[in-house]
């Protein structure tokens, strides 16, 4: 039995990377097992489920917005790795090139940053974010109908570096 | 975050962080659980430290708000205490001060009376040694605010010491 | 530091205008300083007091490590609900394709099917980790857009957005 769930996953898993043919979602099975990495994925159902949710306040209404025409999100993260340099040199050189554009690259003394995108009618319908700190390694996949100046807009209203966010989710649990 | 990091970096943090929840609530247990729940907060959040860039900062503000709520919840016996904090309560004079025992105890209790503000961001600034920006972030007031609390708590502990040393001066002729 | 300066840096002190270089100065020239009884004597010798105290030893660090050790493991056991969720979901998928492969497997919606995996189950949950990675997104992507090489590329798209 536990043989049969696991050919099955793994042939679920190899299908459905097979299907999209999408870069991101092969990193994210190269890195599935490994416990350094933080994995989150959001599927188009729970983007549809979004919709359900009331808005708290006017941040949170923006949010909702800014998502409602979104299909998924992938996020590979790490903050502690010797060889983030070498994770961001590697992955940035997977992504380009598979029909994706490159949209910005900033390179500073603290992390190295590239936006990819992919288009479709003058629709961005990917973004790719790579980003390789001195330990930090990071990789944010968004798709769906993607409007960069909402997104770009988002933390304006918040900036103080996701403390006040954190402060409403202690206050939601009081 | 890895363990490793969190042992070398939030850990070392604690004693800190005791200081800052004691002043805020002046007992020793309660303390201690406040800086438990942080530490554990910040375990538990240990995925999105790559959002925040000043993790001591974000440590200080979490023990702040946790020792806040310990402070608010009506559960709390020293419901009074807050009371002090609000009002301006200077109003115990430095010659009672004085027969409290030796003068660190009595600046203890001077700074005990300050108001919240006052007491909050005096303990920042000249015991932990934060810069104004970082008070700033770590108690959501603004610079200037912050910059003229500090300005007040000081005078305030400076005009009774000053007081106190003259009392304590006159006292000494006295006896002899 | 000398008596003369000393005065000064306690003037500047007093008045508030101290920079923390110059009191963490005072305090360190107070903690070598021989006994005194004068004010500003007892005054720092109690902050230099105060911020030396440390209350919690290493045995408070072995409680937090303890309940860091409780609480991953309570999460590994989430996880493994979550995996068996994936079971269930991959086998729903796999017989939902077979249907849909009976008639036109190609026609097939890529974007639509883009992430079929879940990490949370929870919606509310699912939605605070998109908006934090969005804000995270969001605040790189300004935070870039000041330094980016190819400005014009961003605001080419911005615009095109604008039109649409």
């Amino acid at each position: 039995m536990k043989n049969l769930i696991i050919i099955l996953i793994t042939a679920c898993i190899g299908f459905s990377a097979n299907a999209q043919n999408d870069v991101v979602t092969k990193l994210f099975n190269d890195y599935y097992d490994d416990e350094n990495f933080t994995k989150i994925s959001v599927s188009s159902k729970m983007f549809e489920l979004f919709t359900h949710i009331e808005p708290g306040d006017e941040d949170e209404e923006e949010i909702l917005e800014a998502v409602s025409k979104l299909k998924g999100l992938k996020v590979i993260a790490a903050d502690s790795v010797g060889n983030s340099k070498e994770l961001y040199t590697k992955a940035v050189k997977k992504i380009s090139g598979n029909g994706y554009e490159e949209l910005m690259e900033v390179k500073d003394a603290e992390e190295d940053m590239k936006f990819m995108i992919r288009e479709k009618d003058g629709i961005i319908d990917e973004l790719v974010m790579v980003v390789g700190g001195n330990k930090s390694f990071f990789i944010l996949s968004l798709y769906g109908e993607i409007d960069l100046k909402k997104i770009s807009k988002l933390s304006k209203g918040m900036n103080i570096k996701g403390m006040e966010h954190l402060k409403q989710l202690d206050d939601n649990k009081n | 975050m890895m363990l490793e990091t969190f042992k070398s970096e939030v850990l070392p943090l604690k004693n800190r962080l005791f200081r800052f929840a004691y002043s805020i609530l002046g007992d020793h247990d309660l303390s201690k659980d406040v800086v438990q729940e942080t530490m554990l907060k910040v375990w538990e959040k240990r995925n999105d430290l790559l959002t925040i860039q000043n993790l001591e900062a974000w440590c200080m503000t979490l023990t702040r708000n946790f020792a806040l709520d310990k402070m608010r919840s009506k559960h709390h016996k020293t419901m009074a205490l807050i009371e002090n904090f609000d009002k301006e309560n200077n109003e115990r004079s430095p010659y009672q001060l004085a027969e409290l025992g030796n003068t660190l105890e009595v600046i203890d209790k001077i700074v005990g009376n300050l108001p919240l503000k006052q007491n909050e961001t005096f303990q920042l600034r000249d015991i932990e040694g934060f810069s104004y920006q970082e008070i700033s972030e770590i108690t959501g007031y603004n610079i200037n605010d912050v910059k003229v609390n500090i300005f007040r708590a000081r005078k305030t502990i400076r005009t009774n010491l000053l007081k106190l040393n003259s009392y304590g001066l006159e006292k000494s002729k006295n006896a002899s | 530091m000398d008596s003369k300066k000393v005065k000064t840096r306690l003037k500047k002190y007093w008045e508030g205008k101290s920079n923390l270089n110059e009191e963490n100065e005072l305090k360190s020239h107070f903690l070598h300083a021989p006994d005194g009884a004068d004010p500003d004597h007892e005054y720092f010798t109690y902050l230099n007091k105060k911020s030396t105290q440390n209350p919690l030893d290493d045995q408070f660090d072995d409680e937090i490590l303890k309940l860091i050790d409780k609480n991953k493991q309570s999460r590994k056991l989430k996880n493994n609900v979550i995996k068996y969720w994936y079971v269930a979901a991959s086998l729903a998928l796999v017989i939902s394709v077979s249907i849909i492969f009976k008639d036109k497997f190609i026609k097939v919606n890529k974007v639509e099917n883009v992430v079929e995996m879940d990490t949370y189950k929870d919606p509310d949950k699912a939605f605070e980790e998109t908006k934090r990675a969005l804000l995270l997104l969001s605040s790189k992507l300004n935070q870039s857009s000041v330094y980016a090489a190819q400005f014009s590329k961003f605001e080419e798209h911005q615009n095109n957005l604008k039109q649409n």
